[in-house]
């Protein structure tokens, strides 16, 4: 077990290293520049002090010196300054990240928990109209685009019940029940997608479970029918549930960017689209570089969990 | 539509006739107040005479993050929004972009290069020192060297001040490296010119926290969340501000700021016109809108050893010509709207009026633009890529209906959507056959006429091959006279020849659209794109 998980670490540097290239040629292939940008209104300004610009943000040299001098600094956890402001990007990101990874496992857990109980009952009940509620409700998940949901979610809340979630971002540890008064709508609009592919993974895996032999086995043994379908068929169906969740968080992540903006949370994916907005190429490649690194770890967990569950896949 | 800010509902700071009946009935006098009010109800809170109440918390959403608040150097609009409550500069503007004295009681021209400002005494900076010419100087060395996180590109906006020297407590002295009429209005601006207490970059962390003069002070700033304030108690203006508390949360998507509005959680923010229209007939809100700096323009070049048809001049005017604005107003402003010489209406004394520029120089004539194209040889017109903003998405619309209307006159015109930044990119270094643009708000009148002056680097860029001495004499020596009276004359007579030759034709102001809560008064849209009534504005 350690030897796979020492390996998949170890696959993890290339894929970042690969990741961060990639980050940082698409912010400088993003057509127009922050120096364009920033002079924008500036008619009158010369070659030399756009010059001038580029040095004092550090933008000057060849690619390959400013991808090494990024790299670098961050490496040692420097990832620069925001154009914008001069604040470190790390400290934006530190304010930034527990705000997505709440969004996140809020929503996760809203998938699974409503997801896996759906999935088992749409398999059980297999063609009952429970099942048929539960399949149409999965397809009506997977079709509805999350910042349409959240938008109506919200006009829905202010008209019918003349309320909003509260402004300004409290931290869960300051007041929980007004932390967690702001991210349900968020969470929710967010988890329908992948609460719909929980449901259906289940459903599915289930059914495929329930006409093993094993489980007929323990039918037959005289096992209660709860026990068989929780203990024996649900722990097997799970297994490649758990892949799914783990593809999920990237999918939660960009989801995540948009509700963010919608509800005015200042998570990781605001602030990655604002700094888009504001070519503010620090900040964009420090977010994205963090997106990348939590899905990359949410992955690397997924396939530790998943070894544990199934002991081959270590072994090989 | 009139320059000044207009209302749907009843007047910032007034009451609706709904209102105004009740309290007439009150008083005995329902019969009189009626026949009296029987006009717009715009007009009726003047009589009545609504008094401010004080206290209370006003909550405006911001729709862009201010990023920073620092007051040297920023970029942003939206770094202003999230400041201007706390900064002040020596000179201030009235609703009406009138120059008065603000931190300066007044201010003297020694000679054409040097002007003394006396501050007013006693006036009070957040943290209690009292405003002093050691202040002015150390916030002038902020304008023109801003400290991160402002930035040198702001510098550009700064009239030619060489330096700045305090001649006594009250008294400082501003050195011109030129004569400079734009001082004024720079300082009137505000936006690149405040007032900090000595040292106060090395006291705060002036990206997030800040010591001014204004009538709010800063409680917090937090970026991607929002700006708290509360009242200054000691402003230099006796009982204001009204609110006692002021907070500016960010709210990027409109969906969002509308929700929160009817839900209660905000008392007003900026909206589309079509998020404005929602509101409309609603009487728990007031619908308030008016014209901004911001106007569409469409821009052509004249380079060296390029020759296009509308090098001249008659092509130009025949383009103008067939240009109808109102139909650009209607189909894509949604009626909201006002034809835009170079200077923007509403910009003070400054643009042409509304009927010379709607019946003389921006008249829609199609037969007298045939005419034109025809004696410049180009009656069958020609072809002609037109390059604008892929967003806002009104650029694509006016480009839309501009195509549509100079295919009247045979001009095939092909749109180019461009990213901002690109478009920015492209404009700036002449790459363009014909620009749709836009322009916003200047400290000065020059700003809007300083590219005609063949020094100018814009100049070299955009218009090399173009000569017009009397044009050159009023630019230049408009941005040197100090005299107001002389200035105005000047910049009167500049803008008709600019309108009459045609490198730049502008085409229309647009109007911007804020909604807030009934018991939100004194709130207006402020021609700047800053939200200055929000220094006035009180709760009922």
């Amino acid at each position: 077990m350690l030897g796979f998980v020492a390996r998949r670490v170890l696959l993890m540097i290339p894929t970042v290293v690969g990741i961060s290239i990639i980050i940082f040629l698409m912010v400088r292939l993003m057509p127009g520049d922050i120096i364009d940008i920033l002079f924008g209104a500036d008619i009158q300004v010369s070659e030399e002090e756009k010059q001038q610009a580029r040095i004092a943000l550090g933008i000057e040299g060849s690619y390959p010196e400013q991808y090494w001098n990024w790299a670098s600094g961050v490496v040692t956890g420097d990832f620069g300054q925001s154009f914008r402001n001069a604040e470190p990007v790390l400290d934006v990101l530190l304010r930034a990240v527990p705000i997505t990874f709440e969004l996140m496992i809020l929503s996760l857990l809203i998938a699974v928990l409503i997801g896996v109980p759906l999935g088992v009952i749409s398999a059980v009940r297999r063609d009952s109209s429970s099942d048929y509620a539960a399949r149409v409700g999965g397809l009506v998940g997977i079709s509805i685009p999350n910042f349409w949901l959240a938008t109506l979610l919200l006009l829905f809340t202010s008209r019918v019940f003349g309320w909003v979630p509260p402004l300004g971002y409290v931290s869960f540890f300051d007041d929980p029940l007004t932390n967690l008064t702001q991210f349900v709508l968020p969470a929710i609009s967010i988890s329908v997608f992948t609460l719909a592919i929980v449901m259906r993974m289940v459903r599915a895996t289930m059914l495929e479970v329930l006409s093993q032999d094993y489980v007929r086995t323990a039918r037959a043994k005289g096992v209660q029918r709860r026990l068989v379908i929780y203990r024996h068929a649900l722990r097997n169906a799970l297994i490649p549930v758990v892949t799914v969740v783990g593809f999920e968080i990237g999918i939660l992540m960009g989801g995540a960017a948009i509700v963010e903006i919608i509800f005015g949370l200042p998570g990781v994916g605001y602030v990655l689209l604002n700094s888009i907005f504001n070519r503010d190429y620090p900040l964009v490649q420090g977010a994205t570089l963090m997106i990348a690194v939590i899905f990359v770890l949410a992955n690397l967990l997924v396939d530790i969990v998943y070894g544990w569950l199934d002991p081959r896949i270590s072994q090989h | 539509m009139s320059d000044a800010p207009t209302s749907d509902g009843p007047v910032a700071g007034g009451l609706n006739r709904k209102e105004l009946l009740k309290k007439g009935g009150a008083a005995g006098v329902a019969v009189a107040a009626a026949g009296s009010l029987a006009g717009k109800a715009t007009g009726a809170p003047k009589r009545i005479g609504a008094v401010p109440k004080k206290g209370g918390k006003l909550t405006f959403a911001l729709e862009q993050d201010p990023v920073h608040i620092a007051p040297f150097g920023a970029i942003l609009t939206s770094n202003h929004w999230g400041k201007e409550p706390m900064y002040e500069s020596l000179i201030e503007w009235d609703a009406k972009l009138n120059q008065r004295p603000a931190l300066a009681a007044s201010w003297k021209v020694v000679d054409n290069k040097t002007i003394d400002f006396t501050l007013r005494q006693g006036v009070r900076f957040h943290n209690g020192k009292e405003v002093t010419a050691a202040d002015v100087v150390y916030s002038v060395n902020g304008w023109l060297n801003p400290p991160l996180p402002g930035s040198v590109s702001t510098t550009g906006q700064i009239p030619s001040i060489e330096s700045a020297v305090a001649r006594s407590k009250y008294v400082v002295r501003f050195n011109l490296k030129k004569p400079d009429a734009r001082l004024f209005g720079f300082l009137a601006w505000t936006r690149y010119s405040a007032i900090v207490p000595q040292g106060m970059y090395d006291q705060v962390n002036a990206a997030r926290e800040g010591i001014g003069t204004g009538p709010f002070r800063l409680v917090s700033f937090v970026p991607g969340q929002g700006t708290e304030y509360a009242a200054f108690a000691n402003y230099r203006k006796k009982g204001l501000p009204y609110l006692s508390q002021l907070s500016l949360p960010t709210l990027p998507d409109e969906q969002a700021r509308i929700a929160a509005l009817r839900a209660g959680a905000i008392d007003g923010c900026t909206l589309s016109p079509d998020g404005a229209k929602s509101f409309q007939g609603n009487s728990n809100f007031k619908v308030l809108r008016g014209l901004t700096a911001a106007f569409r323009e469409l821009q052509f070049t004249q380079k060296v050893g390029v020759d296009k048809p509308w090098d001249d001049k008659r092509v130009r005017q025949a383009v103008n010509f067939a240009i109808n604005r109102q139909e650009i107003i209607d189909k894509v402003y949604g009626g909201f709207g006002e034809f835009s010489g170079h200077v923007p209406p509403g910009y003070g004394p400054w643009p042409l009026t509304r009927a010379e520029l709607r019946n003389k120089y921006l008249k829609f004539n199609l037969a007298q633009a045939r005419t034109l194209m025809r004696q410049a040889g180009f009656a069958n017109g020609f072809e002609v890529t037109m390059s604008t903003f892929s967003t806002p998405l009104d650029f694509g619309q006016v480009a839309a209906v501009i195509k549509s209307q100079l295919n009247q006159i045979g001009i095939q015109v092909n749109i180019k959507a461009e990213e901002p930044g690109t478009f920015a990119a492209n404009n700036g270094r002449g790459n363009f056959e014909w620009d749709l643009t836009a322009r916003g708000m200047r400290g000065d009148v020059d700003g809007y006429t300083a590219e005609f002056n063949p020094v100018s680097n814009a100049y070299k860029i955009w218009y090399p091959k173009y000569k017009n001495v009397k044009m050159w004499r009023l630019v230049g020596n408009g941005s040197i006279t100090l005299d107001p009276k002389k200035r105005l004359a000047m910049y009167k007579e500049l803008q008709r020849i600019l309108l009459e030759e045609q490198l730049q034709s502008p085409l229309v102001a647009v109007t911007k659209f804020q909604v807030v809560r009934r018991r939100v008064n004194n709130m207006y849209v402020a021609f700047s794109d800053f939200n200055t009534g929000l220094k006035t504005a009180w709760v009922s």
